[in-house]
């Protein structure tokens, strides 16, 4: 008993002090200048436009009333290198359109031969309202397996009237950056 | 006693707001730190008024390698002591507060974000020992600001403290 406290009490701690989850990864992802001789990990098509979230300096991506999508490298993610992965999106919709808020994720291996690319699943959606919810865009797939992933291979969100403010990929641990101390960079349209 | 002065750190949760709830939920926690000072002259043997000020400060990096968060909070405004219980020995005071506070939430980055200001008010419920000079309080602030940013919630630098401190008295 006295054990399963002591235990209870170092998770509420460890949770009241950060705990292991990594916080604004599209920061992280899109956030940050491109790598030379790489594309840019993030582009915005169409009505989607860069904007601030969380905070008045945190990067948020807005898709407007017309439609817009969000492409971001699979490479930029670095969960699809592992065995398995998934990809969630913090996101809400505003405002409300009768149709429904649909947020839709496309997975585009066109350019990756049979061996190195991860399995690519078929379309998902995720109907939104107003209040913000994560949404599980990617349920735990087969990855790569530290396999190479062509820089060409994207992930694509589209969507119109949706806020998004941030993305995770559970489980996945990316490496140790600067720990946000490059100032975010406009992602490429 | 016709006044006091007193001073007392303390510790408390996030605010109780939507976008605490979005910065939670995007895995900022942490604990806030409360700092207040605040003094009132007693112009009835029950009722006083006085001045009180502070910051509370909360810093969060989850998982080592995020954007450290930041977020600040400095207020100051007036306070209305009213004495429950006892005496100088022992006394329990309700001090109900208004103030203006000014508060930032930003990411540890070159880019920073603007400051909020905002009315707020609180309040506290406070045990403490003017002959021994501690006192201890559990108080409340509602501070309720704008969406920091473009896509974000409505924000509350306030939330629930618990706080230990130091009195003075004449």
């Amino acid at each position: 008993m006295a054990e399963r406290s002591r235990i209870a009490f170092v998770a509420l701690l460890w949770s009241a002090c950060g705990g292991d989850e990594q916080a604004l990864r599209l920061e992280q992802v899109c956030g940050q200048p491109p790598v030379p001789q790489q594309s840019a990990p993030c582009r915005l098509i169409g009505d989607a436009q860069e904007t601030t979230g969380i905070t008045g300096d945190s990067l948020a991506i807005r898709f407007g009333s017309a439609g817009g999508a969000l492409e971001i490298r699979i490479n930029a993610l670095g969960a699809p290198l592992e065995q398995t992965w998934s990809f969630e999106v913090l996101a809400a919709a505003r405002p409300l359109r009768p149709e429904g808020n649909l947020l839709v994720r496309k997975l585009d291996f066109s350019s990756c031969d049979a061996v190195s690319c991860p399995e690519q699943p078929v379309d998902s959606q995720a109907a939104l309202d107003e209040d913000f919810q994560w949404a599980v865009m990617v349920e735990t797939i087969p990855g790569s397996n530290s396999n190479p992933i062509p820089d060409s291979a994207k992930l694509i969100l589209e969507g119109a009237d949706i806020d998004i403010v941030d993305i995770r990929t559970p489980g996945f641990e990316p490496p140790d950056t600067d720990g946000g101390d490059n100032p975010p960079t406009p992602v490429p349209r | 006693m016709r006044w006091f002065v007193r001073m007392e750190l303390g510790l408390g949760p996030r605010g109780f707001a939507e976008n605490n709830a979005l910065l939670e939920d995007s895995g900022y926690r942490g604990v806030k730190f409360w700092v207040t000072l605040d003094a009132a002259y007693m112009f009835h043997r029950h009722v006083g008024a006085g001045l009180w000020l502070g910051m509370n400060r909360r810093s969060s990096q989850p998982g080592g390698s995020s954007a450290r968060l930041n977020e600040a909070a400095y207020f100051i405004g007036a306070q209305l002591p009213i004495l429950l219980w006892g005496r100088r020995a022992y006394a329990f005071h309700a001090t109900p507060r208004v103030a203006f506070l000014g508060g930032q939430l930003e990411l540890d980055d070159d880019e920073n974000a603007p400051f909020q200001m905002t009315a707020i008010f609180g309040g506290a419920l406070s045990f403490q020992s003017f002959t021994y000079h501690l006192g201890s309080s559990i108080g409340f602030l509602h501070a309720p600001a704008g969406a920091p940013g473009e896509l974000g919630r409505g924000h509350d630098y306030g939330g629930l403290y618990f706080t230990l401190g130091g009195t003075l008295d004449g």
